[in-house]
């Protein structure tokens, strides 16, 4: 019998292998430019929202004085607007700046340095009231600090038609170009898609410390929260009768168990992408959660593949070559072959 | 005669990429680091708190993720703020009633329902008094300095949802049940 199975020098060395092979593999380019593009839409919606109230929100003259606001976030926590005069003027270049880094970022020019100002102006909003800020932004915030770690203007951004057009050459990098295009560092990547895995499973283990997920009652309370339930017209009887509403109630935990588990293997990963997607959909359209959904399909899309965007492609492109040529009078690629 | 051993020094870029790397390796483990400490709801609540002073300033942040969990409210709540001003005028400021609000006004107006359903926490006590007197304001934009000696109270009213145990249920259509008030704030401004 040998005195044990494996050395240790083996096994470190296999360890670091496995974290390089994750963690360093290059990643389709227009992976990180799809979730660099839907991250830049759901901050501009946000900042939308926010800009007509930005003064009754962020100044002193509004609902909070920037010193209470001090006492309602944490002790280590900065901002910009605690060290800036608390003034409506401030405020409004604080917002030009968000504005013009997510319409950069959404273009792609320098999409690094305008997700690095984003981080910084969000976290400020963010320090400067609490009390308006929850789990959405918090997504945000953390998936702006990942894309500061992602060169995502290699692909579908204004840099690379720039770089192209003007027959630049781009910088050389440690990774080589990939088979449908260029390729980025994955390990940006990776994060988001840890992160946001992250997510769904933390919440899954508190919710099994609660009674009403266990016997599956949870729907039943949430169903009948006025501030949050009721979004678009959905059959009372589903949340009415206790059977529906104890299986959707532990449909919910399962899908938040299993995804993350399970989106990490090639045989599981699309479905729990389509199931992921119709979670979230189903919960746009019965509650107000405002971007959270959303912000979460973007981080999802991480986990996106060159063959899913080919996959994609097929399946969205085919309808619209379809309409396009009927326009046209002419037979598509398909009807044709 | 032996041949001269082969260099072990590298070039500077190789040098520069391999430091990159083990950058990027530093970061992405500290990374993970923080977000089984924060996330992970086992964790002990030392250590979240012992990382605290680190990760707040850096911006990640993030604490286990209670999305409705444990257990989901079974609170809705209502709020009204009365002001005497003080020249005898009384006005009224009452929370918006949400079921009536559309989708829209919902999605647009979703700072300030997080606003004033998060106000009547604990949490939020400190932001009470400046905002009463913001609303006085609002309420009585013509009058001058309107919060000047004027009385307000905030007063709050809770419909408790009925337990699951109880059947059969009252239907999600029907408007909750409130019962008796409480005045969380009481005050004449100087």
């Amino acid at each position: 019998m040998r005195d044990s199975a494996y050395s240790l020098r083996t096994t470190t060395a296999a360890i670091s292998r496995c974290w390089q092979t994750f963690f360093h593999a290059p990643c389709d380019a227009r992976v990180a430019a799809l979730v660099r593009i839907g991250f830049a839409v759901v901050v501009l919606a946000d900042l939308a929202v926010f800009y007509p109230d930005r003064q009754q929100w962020f100044t002193d003259q509004g609902v909070l004085t920037a010193e209470t606001s001090r006492l309602l976030a944490s002790p280590y926590a900065w901002s910009l607007l605690w060290w800036l005069p608390s003034t409506p003027a401030v405020t409004d270049c604080v917002f030009a700046v968000a504005f013009a880094s997510a319409v950069l970022l959404l273009v792609g020019l320098l999409p690094r340095v305008n997700a690095a100002c984003l981080f910084v102006v969000l976290y400020s909003l963010e320090m400067r009231n609490a009390i308006i800020f929850d789990s959405q932004d918090t997504v945000i915030r953390l998936l702006a600090l990942c894309l500061i770690w992602i060169p995502s203007g290699r692909c579908w951004s204004l840099q690379a038609w720039l770089v192209n057009s003007m027959r630049l050459r781009p910088l050389p990098g440690p990774f080589p170009e990939g088979e449908g295009g260029c390729s980025v560092p994955g390990w940006g990547l990776r994060l988001i898609q840890i992160q946001i895995a992250m997510v769904f499973f933390s919440t899954a283990l508190v919710k099994l410390s609660g009674k009403e997920w266990i016997d599956g009652t949870a729907l039943y309370y949430v169903s009948r929260l006025d501030d949050f339930f009721g979004r678009f017209p959905v059959p009372a009887w589903l949340f009415d009768t206790p059977w529906t509403v104890a299986l959707m109630t532990w449909a919910v935990i399962t899908v938040e168990l299993t995804v993350p588990v399970f989106i990490w293997f090639r045989d599981t990963r699309r479905w729990c992408l389509v199931a992921t997607l119709l979670f979230h959909l189903a919960n746009e359209w019965t509650m107000h959660l405002f971007l959270f959904h959303w912000i979460m399909l973007v981080g999802w899309l991480s986990f996106l593949t060159s063959d899913d965007l080919v996959w994609l492609r097929r399946f969205v492109g085919r309808p619209f070559q379809a309409v396009l040529s009927a326009r046209k009078g002419r037979p598509t690629s398909h009807e044709s072959s | 005669m032996t041949a001269p051993a082969p260099t072990r020094l590298l070039t500077w870029p190789k040098q520069l990429g391999r430091l990159r790397l083990l950058a990027a390796n530093a970061l992405v483990a500290a990374f993970l680091l923080v977000m089984a400490i924060e996330a992970i709801p086992q964790t002990p609540l030392a250590w979240r708190l012992s990382v605290q002073r680190w990760i707040v300033p850096l911006g990640i942040a993030q604490g286990p993720w209670t999305l409705f969990a444990p257990g989901p409210d079974r609170t809705n709540m209502r709020l009204r703020v009365e002001i005497t001003y003080r020249d005898g005028v009384r006005r009224e400021w009452t929370l918006p009633n949400w079921r009536e609000q559309s989708a829209l006004a919902m999605w647009a107006g979703h700072r300030r329902r997080e606003w004033l359903t998060r106000l009547i926490t604990q949490e939020g006590q400190p932001a009470w008094k400046h905002w009463c007197r913001r609303v006085a304001r609002e309420l009585r934009p013509e009058l001058t300095d309107a919060e000047r000696g004027a009385t307000i109270r905030i007063i709050y009213r809770e419909g408790v949802i009925a337990p699951a145990e109880q059947k059969p249920w009252r239907s999600m259509r029907e408007p909750p049940e409130f019962q008796g008030e409480v005045v969380l704030l009481r005050e004449t401004v100087r």
